[in-house]
């Protein structure tokens, strides 16, 4: 298990020098000149020249790419060309802000999602199920600006109990998680109701009820654990996910998060900050899956013994 | 049984890491709301420093005039008062002597000498964003402890509005030597001798201000003993705040906002003309272009009314010149080409056209999409096919920075001093560089007005030479103006004082609570 979860460790190497490669390369050849997009339309060709000498723009790719990545692999990120801040700092300013909001969504997503769709399974084409997938289906089709509004409009405009916007307590956060949860919730509602159904289904739920186990005990413990792998599965993609797509609600609710910053790195062509944010968001997206194979083990002994059986292999 | 435990642990350490991330955020939720008046006010996006040298953006010189102040003050109408400097005069063509206030303290305590006037402008000129502003000075001499000369090369009235502008703010030498010797920067700290003193900067959420009761000019004093001015990129949220009383002020609205807002009664709206003007501009070093009969043909069929409803939302003015009407050298007494669709089209077959012709349009971003689209409209009736193009800001100024557009699309902003202004854009040197002169138009007249003004003292005559170059440029038709962008400020009604400059940039210094 251990060596499992190192090898996948070490596997992380080659995937973010990947990343960061395709990004590079990308950002390079998009149009655009950082000294122009970073200094103002009004700078002079002086200060512009100065501006790319002094971020060695005008030195070949490979020569750029190679020594970024060595100042990296000592820990280095650069500073941003923007705000003439670290990178790192800049993004650890913002990291715990994105990290409580996607956290927070996932987690109302799952508390909500699995009992609503393990009732919709059991209760099939009952008023429960339809009533949980018209939710669902909503929370789906629903824009996140157009639902983020429409939550400051009752929560905080018609009701006033919330504020409509900020960040700094408890009470800032319900809205925007509400708002980045909703989707996440009508996914795993879904995801948990169709694989409940199919694993009802199964031979050895038959089996059990037939000799005899209560139904309450088949379905949270036969069923539940078999359907939990795929649920799992998504939620930590959508946590993935979250982690850097959460720009429009950040927007919205004034929420300081990587997202938004990077969406600005990106149209003022600032490479460190992209970069950065880019290979932060695809170590923390990595990390989140490993994670999410490591709850399999716990929740199914038949994956657990795999692990184990390649440490003997 | 032990996995169900384990599964049940990891749910409850998920959520205490949630609470206690949510917790620790909560840090900055501080107790600062002490005794006062406490505004606060939102802004669609956050400043990008407290280092005057490190950002040019209208944002950021709000929060740099709050805590620093400039030699030269520039007030609301752009005229030129005593700020820091007490006097300043021209001892002789290169020299600018200047007499700064006696017994002026940094928020820190220390008294403000030439020490520190030299520092900064030095290490103002070192910066890429606002180093060019004070470039016409060559050396910095130190008579005594008040008095200082800048040598500069020619003596333009461009080197006052220099020293007006927010990036040549005055910094404590002896506080940012210190700050850089401990490898930190100004933003951890930034001490000045404006109206108020720094509290707090979060990046990316919202800075803190409080009054400075020791304030030098008591005319320009804090009025507010506490401003914060928050992040707020989504106007619909910035609404609902202001109506709620989270917010006291909404520095900048969108225009499509303003049908609710004026419904409101507890809401107050200040308009201001803004210095913007959009304009398609013509390449005119190439073909078909180059013909100034086409030029002219396409300028009949701008639709301004139908411009401003779609892409301004009702609000606005139409345009003839090349610069927005609050613009320092802004002239309306230029050619103007009202829409007329029968003239276009008698031009067009004079230009050599009579069937029309096709060529594609670079807009600048979305934003802009919503003009192009009603010009595209109009165009199509005298049988001229415009495809638009719409791009990304960097691959925008890349096609006009190399001269390789058709027509282009976009805005451009007037500048404290004209010279600034009008430059980038009708330097025939600028032509394929950097971007901002989008007509591409060569014209020695228009060269040797610009050489002219930038050396002339008198500001009178400099204007006249700007009002002379949007002449020759209308009557050129380099450009197809459009329209001018109006500014919205919007007040919750207990709040006054809030006034913007002429560069749409407001002070914090006025603002009041009732």
């Amino acid at each position: 298990m251990y060596r499992y979860v190192l090898k996948r460790l070490v596997l992380l190497i080659p995937v973010l020098l990947g990343v960061s490669f395709v990004v590079y390369t990308i950002l390079d050849f998009a149009p655009g000149d950082p000294a122009r997009l970073v200094l103002g339309s009004k700078s002079s060709e002086a200060a512009r020249e100065e501006f790319r000498e002094e971020h060695g723009l005008n030195k070949p790719f490979v020569v750029r790419y190679v020594s970024y990545v060595g100042k990296v692999v000592q820990g280095d990120f650069g500073k941003s060309y923007r705000t003439g801040r670290d990178v790192s700092k800049e993004l650890l300013n913002r990291l715990p802000a994105t990290v409580v909001l996607a956290a927070t969504g996932v987690l109302f997503a799952i508390i909500l999602s699995i009992p609503l769709g393990i009732v919709s399974a059991i209760k099939q084409h009952s008023a429960v199920d339809n009533v949980g997938m018209f939710v669902a289906l909503f929370g789906i089709t629903m824009p996140e600006f157009w639902l983020g509004l429409m939550l400051i409009l009752l929560f905080s405009s018609f009701l006033g109990i919330l504020p409509s916007g900020g960040y700094g307590s408890f009470a800032n956060l319900i809205l925007p998680a509400l708002t980045v949860g909703m989707p996440c919730m009508a996914n795993l509602t879904r995801v948990t109701r169709s694989e409940m159904l199919g694993v009802m289904r199964e031979d050895f739920v038959r089996m059990a009820r037939a000799k005899g186990v209560a139904k309450r005990v088949v379905i949270m413990k036969h069923c539940l654990k078999n359907a939990l792998i795929p649920v799992i599965t998504v939620a930590g993609l959508l946590f993935g996910t979250l982690l850097g797509g959460t720009v429009i609600v950040e927007n919205v609710f004034g929420w300081p998060g990587v997202g938004a910053f990077l969406v600005k790195s990106i149209t003022m062509k600032d490479i460190p900050a992209v970069m950065g944010g880019v290979m932060l968001l695809a170590l923390l997206f990595s990390l989140v899956n490993l994670a999410v194979d490591i709850i399999y083990a716990f929740i199914d002994p038949r994956i657990k013994a795999e692990y184990s059986n390649r440490r003997s292999a | 049984m032990r996995r169900k435990r384990i599964c049940v642990m990891a749910l409850a350490l998920l959520v205490c890491l949630t609470l206690s991330l949510a917790g620790c955020s909560g840090g900055n939720d501080s107790d600062a709301q002490t005794d006062g008046v406490s505004i606060i006010a939102a802004n669609d996006y956050d400043i990008t420093s407290f280092d005057p040298h490190k950002s040019n953006d209208i944002a950021s010189s709000t929060a740099l005039r709050a805590v620093y102040d400039t030699l030269i003050y520039a007030n609301e109408q752009l005229q030129f008062e005593p700020g820091l400097a007490e006097s300043w005069e021209y001892t002789d063509d290169n020299t600018l002597r200047i007499k700064i206030a006696e017994g002026v303290k940094f928020h820190n305590g220390t008294p403000l000498t030439t020490e520190d006037v030299k520092f900064s402008i030095e290490r103002q000129q070192k910066s890429g964003f606002v180093g060019d502003i004070v470039s016409s000075i060559e050396s910095i001499e130190i008579v005594d402890d008040l008095t200082l000369d800048l040598k500069v090369t020619d003596a333009s009235a461009g080197v006052i509005a220099g020293l007006a502008h927010a990036g040549a703010a005055i910094l404590s030498k002896e506080h940012v030597e210190g700050l850089e010797a401990e490898g930190k920067s100004i933003d951890d700290d930034p001490v000045g001798t404006g109206p108020f003193i720094y509290e707090s900067w979060t990046v990316g959420t919202e800075y803190t201000v409080k009054k400075n009761p020791d304030y030098f000019d008591e005319n320009r004093a804090a009025k507010a003993d506490r401003v914060t001015v928050r992040a707020m990129p989504e106007y619909n949220s910035q609404v609902v705040a202001l109506q709620n009383g989270e917010i006291d002020i909404s520095i900048f609205m969108s225009a499509n906002n303003l049908t609710e807002i004026e419904a409101d009664p507890s809401l107050t709206v200040v308009r201001y003309e803004t210095t913007e003007e959009t304009f398609a501009a013509f390449n005119c070093s190439k073909a078909p272009f180059d013909n100034v009969k086409l030029r002219q043909a396409l300028n009949y069929t701008i639709n301004r009314d139908n411009i401003i409803q779609v892409y301004m939302a009702g609000t606005g003015m139409p345009n003839y010149g090349v610069i927005g009407p609050s613009a320092v050298g802004y002239t309306g007494d230029v050619t103007k080409y009202e829409y007329d669709l029968d003239k276009a089209k008698a031009l067009l077959a004079e230009a050599g056209y009579p069937d029309g012709l096709s060529f594609n349009l670079a807009v600048c971003t979305d934003y802009y999409a919503p003009a192009a689209t009603v010009w595209q409209a109009d165009l199509k009736k005298i049988g001229v096919d415009m495809t638009i193009e719409v791009m990304e800001v960097g691959a925008y100024y890349d096609m006009t920075g190399s001269a390789e557009h058709e027509v282009a699309l976009s805005g451009w902003y007037g500048e404290p001093d004209p010279s600034t202004t009008f430059n980038p854009c009708f330097n025939s040197e600028l032509i394929g560089k950097g971007g901002n002169n989008f007509a591409c138009f060569k014209s020695d007249e228009i060269d040797s007005l610009l050489e002219q003004a930038l050396i002339e003292k008198d500001m009178a005559k400099r204007l006249e030479f700007y009002y002379e170059i949007s002449r020759i440029a209308t009557e050129n038709a380099v450009y197809a103006p459009m329209t001018s962008a109006e500014g919205f400020i919007i007040l919750r009604d207990n709040i006054s004082g809030v006034t913007p400059d002429l560069q749409g940039i407001i002070r914090l210094n006025g603002w009041t609570k009732s």
